[in-house]
């Protein structure tokens, strides 16, 4: 045992700082829009399954780098507008949505796993005005 | 080979990790970075839902990627807190022996697990070895079912730890191989 602690308290002495702590501060910090980052994520992952599309051809559509789709779909990009307007053309749905004074978000039934597109889990149904 | 990194800086060396010399990343960054993955969870959930089910029913892919991202930023702020040293946590108390309890399938209880699933029960596990006071994190895995050896990614994660115990032990013995979860 007095030789394993020498050995490992030699590779301590030695050893290099990684950079876990500081992306962990980073997501902390950063979690709120990192959350609908990831959101944005998983929408375009799901168009990506329904057109038959790789990450590949998405880079291609949008003319921007395989590195940059993967990024994208990470969840971790913090999109600019212009950006998601783009994606929403070139994937045919929408990625966010804007709701007016008038509209609410209905949460519906669980959806199948697999067999039914995540997307369709929310619906905007439009209120009647009074 | 392979070398130890630390997650802070000196003196602190509470949380350290395993670098292999052919992985660009070190462990403890590794689960980091699949485990903040969107993508790679969507991709894990899709290929081991049949797993999840098993132990927690049903569940739609957005919601469990969702759920997992959340489980897995619990996991590192725990992590963190017991890596800054602040006694919030100690090795002992954070981290449980890996025993017959974690990856043989007698006094595995699913029942049991399933009906955690409301207290959030987590399948993030984060591998290491224990010294001193310190835990050298050797990986992570989602585990979903009983045993490890019975699944490619977490039999992987325990050939790891047997061969980082070997690399730091020699022929001396003595290390305890340990897994951290959150409840």
């Amino acid at each position: 045992m007095e030789n394993s602690n020498q050995k490992i308290e030699a590779l301590i002495a030695n050893s290099s700082l990684s950079s876990w702590m500081e992306k962990v501060v980073w997501r902390k910090a950063n979690q709120d829009w990192i959350r609908k980052s990831t959101d944005i994520a998983l929408s375009i992952m799901d168009a990506l399954d329904d057109l038959g599309w790789n990450k590949a051809r998405l880079a291609k559509e949008m003319g921007v780098s395989p590195q940059q789709v993967s990024k994208y779909v990470r969840g971790e990009e913090n999109f600019k507008l212009e950006t998601i307007c783009k994606l929403e053309k070139v994937l045919g749905v929408e990625l966010i949505t804007i709701l007016t004074s008038d509209q609410e978000v209905v949460s519906t039934q669980e959806t199948n796993m697999l067999s039914e597109p995540p997307a369709s889990e929310y619906q905007v149904k439009k209120e009647p005005k009074a | 080979m392979m070398e130890i990194v630390r997650t802070f800086d000196l003196p602190n060396i509470k949380l350290l990790a395993i670098k292999f010399d052919d992985e660009p990343l070190d462990a403890s960054e590794v689960i980091l970075s699949q485990w903040s993955s969107a993508e790679f969870l969507r991709v894990f959930f899709t290929n081991n839902h049949k797993d999840y089910f098993s132990a927690y029913g049903r569940s739609d892919l957005t919601r469990l990627v969702r759920e997992a991202l959340d489980l897995a930023t619990a996991l590192f702020e725990k992590l963190y807190e017991f890596g800054k040293n602040e006694d919030s946590y100690n090795s002992t108390s954070l981290f449980k022996p890996l025993d017959n309890r974690e990856y043989d399938i007698a006094a595995y209880d699913l029942q049991k697990l399933k009906a955690k699933v409301e207290e959030r029960q987590s399948y993030f596990r984060v591998y290491g070895i224990k010294y001193k006071e310190s835990v050298i994190i050797t990986g992570g895995a989602i585990k979903l079912i009983k045993e490890m050896r019975n699944r490619p990614h977490t039999n992987n994660e325990l050939k790891k730890l047997e061969l980082v115990k070997k690399f730091l032990e020699g022929d001396n013995g003595g290390l305890d191989l340990v897994y951290l979860d959150i409840k």
